[in-house]
């Protein structure tokens, strides 16, 4: 992928704005075509993983990886359930409050963590998401136990504007992902991903460009979660279950790891493939479980990875 | 007097099975430098086998462990060779292939054969000794022993043999053993078969006392983390001391408070060492 940027510069630049470009015309159309509940519905939901999926491949540009992800959903869904049921504040003021809570936790975790080398960093993240889990499966009642909390205040009153609301929030955080994978922010978590002792030994703090990227996605997970919240209307345990965490590894990876389309490719691709098996019933989840390991096997660099060795030799080609 | 017999009876149970699984974690962590997210899923599987060796099929007892045992030392080594070889040095693929197979395919896999019911194993042997005022089953007595037997050989197999010596030599340093004529390849695939084969005797042992769900992979993988994090990378001695002091910490908090609040006990230690000796209570260095 990085020599192919290399070879023609600031042209793939262009080209892969104007790809985005393209695509968040297309997000922002589709409900002109696509007409009925449910499948609204899905693109909500492709739309909320998709971010879940970007917001979680910031750090892995540092070549660490998060098994938690799960854990800022869940801290966030619950703060601005909590807050909405017991205090009575709106989605203006719970979504941003998620946000803070969840990068709070990243900065927590990431502070501990992430100044170790080694496997700590993973391991810490998969305990983090299940203590939260088990917790909140105990919890008293103003925590709702383990049926969790039902009665929150919708976030539209549409599905309609649910859907923008989440397509918007989802075009945001693709750019804002895009610039900042372009500026020296993003080339110094690229840096540490490709060489972390020589990235420390040209005088970078290592430790904070990678408690930061966390704290990012982290903050970017909470929003996400907070909203998930508000347009389902209830927060459960299940929110923080390493099961979502590890999903969106997954997303992130079968789409492709570092990059940011790959993040969409996966989000987009395993969300429908979730869906389309549905009939199948019982063995849904075995048939989707097998197909992504089969992906991961044959494309361990993601699918993304896959699209561009097609696109470079049909280009070569012709 | 009975409440501290029973606290450390039960405490040692857990602390023999959580000593298996750890030890076998911190074995491949160790020599081949692979966080195998998959260890709950061999444990799982040979809880699962167990179950369907001796209560499906009805046979014996020690053929059915060494045949749940065997099957899933056979599943370790076909992952080690299939899916992690051609990417050794790639720690970062390792742990997600490993995350992908364990702890959703093969939950799946499990799911969609046995179904979400819980299924026991009915007890390996009946009848009960009296010691202190106390009954103790002979079955409590056996998981003890067993575990104990296995991690001795273990220990014997690693310190005496030709195939455990080259397993340290590995563990030691990688270069220097394959340039004494060490087929590497050949010792981290037997020393993925071991591990998986320790994780899956603690899931036979721990068949009868507890129910077999598809859901039973997670916690035995976080507390393996947090028991080898807490004992020392790569340290099979902090595995069995941790993993001792842990059971006996959670027993006793689950029988003093609630059995909901045993699970923070190694998370809360777990973060403490990490904060403030992060090489871990026993290894002074080698952090990488």
């Amino acid at each position: 992928m990085n020599t192919y940027q290399d070879l023609f510069g600031l042209t793939i630049f262009y080209r892969r704005l104007r790809g985005l470009v393209i695509f968040s015309t297309i997000v922002l159309m589709a409900p002109l075509v696509v007409k009925g509940g449910y499948f609204m519905e899905v693109l909500f939901l492709c739309n909320y993983y998709v971010v879940l999926a970007c917001s979680w491949d910031i750090l892995a540009y540092t070549g660490k990886v998060n098994f938690g992800h799960s854990l800022f959903v869940g801290a966030a869904g619950y703060t601005a359930a909590v807050l909405n049921l017991h205090l009575g504040w709106g989605p203006w003021l719970t979504l941003p409050i998620g946000g803070i809570v969840a990068g709070l936790f990243g900065l927590f975790i990431g502070t501990v963590t992430l100044r170790l080398r080694g496997p700590y960093f993973g391991g810490v993240t998969f305990c983090f998401a299940m203590l939260l889990y088990k917790l909140l499966c105990v919890s008293p009642k103003t925590l709702g136990g383990e049926e969790g909390l039902t009665g929150v205040s919708p976030l539209m009153s549409s599905l309609l504007g649910n859907y923008y609301f989440s397509a918007i929030f989802m075009l945001a955080v693709v750019f804002l992902l895009y610039f900042v994978s372009r500026s020296s922010f993003g080339i110094i978590l690229r840096s540490i991903g490709e060489n972390e002792t020589a990235s420390e030994g040209s005088g970078i703090n290592t430790t904070f460009y990678k408690v930061a990227a966390f704290t990012i996605s982290g903050t970017i997970a909470g929003v996400a979660g907070a909203m998930y919240t508000h347009i389902m209307m209830n927060a459960s345990p299940a929110m923080a279950h390493e099961a979502l965490g590890s999903l969106v590894l997954m997303m992130a990876v079968v789409g492709g790891m570092a990059s940011i389309i790959g993040p969409i490719i996966g989000g987009y691709t395993l969300t429908i493939i979730n869906e389309a098996f549905r009939f199948m019933g019982d063995l849904r989840l075995l048939i989707y479980t097998g197909l992504v390991l089969g992906m991961f096997l044959v494309a361990p660099k993601g699918l993304y990875d896959i699209f561009i060795r097609v696109f470079r030799r049909v280009v070569v080609r012709t | 007097m009975s409440a501290l017999l029973s606290i450390f009876v039960l405490g040692t149970i857990w602390g023999a099975i959580y000593s298996l699984i750890a030890v076998g974690f911190t074995l491949i962590l160790g020599v081949a430098g692979i966080v195998n997210l998959a260890h709950g899923a061999f444990y799982m599987i040979g809880a699962y086998l167990a179950y369907t060796f001796m209560s499906i099929l009805k046979l014996n007892v020690v053929l059915s462990a060494l045949l749940a045992v065997a099957g899933v030392a056979v599943i370790g080594m076909i992952l080690d060779q299939v899916g992690i070889r051609p990417f050794r040095e790639n720690h970062a693929y390792q742990v997600v292939l490993t995350l992908i197979f364990g702890q959703t395919f093969c939950r799946q896999v499990i799911y969609a054969i046995y179904g979400a019911h819980g299924k026991s194993v009915q007890n390996f042997i009946n009848g009960d000794i009296e010691l202190a005022g106390m009954y103790i089953s002979y079955q409590k007595l056996l998981i003890i022993c067993a575990a104990i037997i296995v991690v001795s050989l273990l220990w014997i197999f690693i310190k005496k043999t030709k195939i455990g010596k080259s397993i340290s030599a590995v563990e030691q340093n990688k270069v220097a053993s394959i340039l004494m004529g060490i087929r590497y390849e050949r010792v981290y695939m037997i020393t993925m078969g071991i591990s998986a084969a320790l994780a899956a005797f603690a899931g036979v042992l721990a068949s009868p006392i507890i129910e077999a769900e598809p859901g039973m992979s997670s916690f035995p993988l976080f507390k393996a983390f947090a028991i080898v994090v807490i004992g020392g990378l790569g340290s099979m001695g902090g595995a069995i001391i941790v993993s001792l002091l842990l059971a006996y910490s959670e027993t006793a908090v689950s029988y003093l408070l609630s059995a909901n609040y045993a699970d923070m006990v190694y998370l809360t230690v777990m973060i403490l060492i990490l904060v403030v000796r992060p090489t871990g209570i026993l290894k002074a260095g080698r952090m990488n």
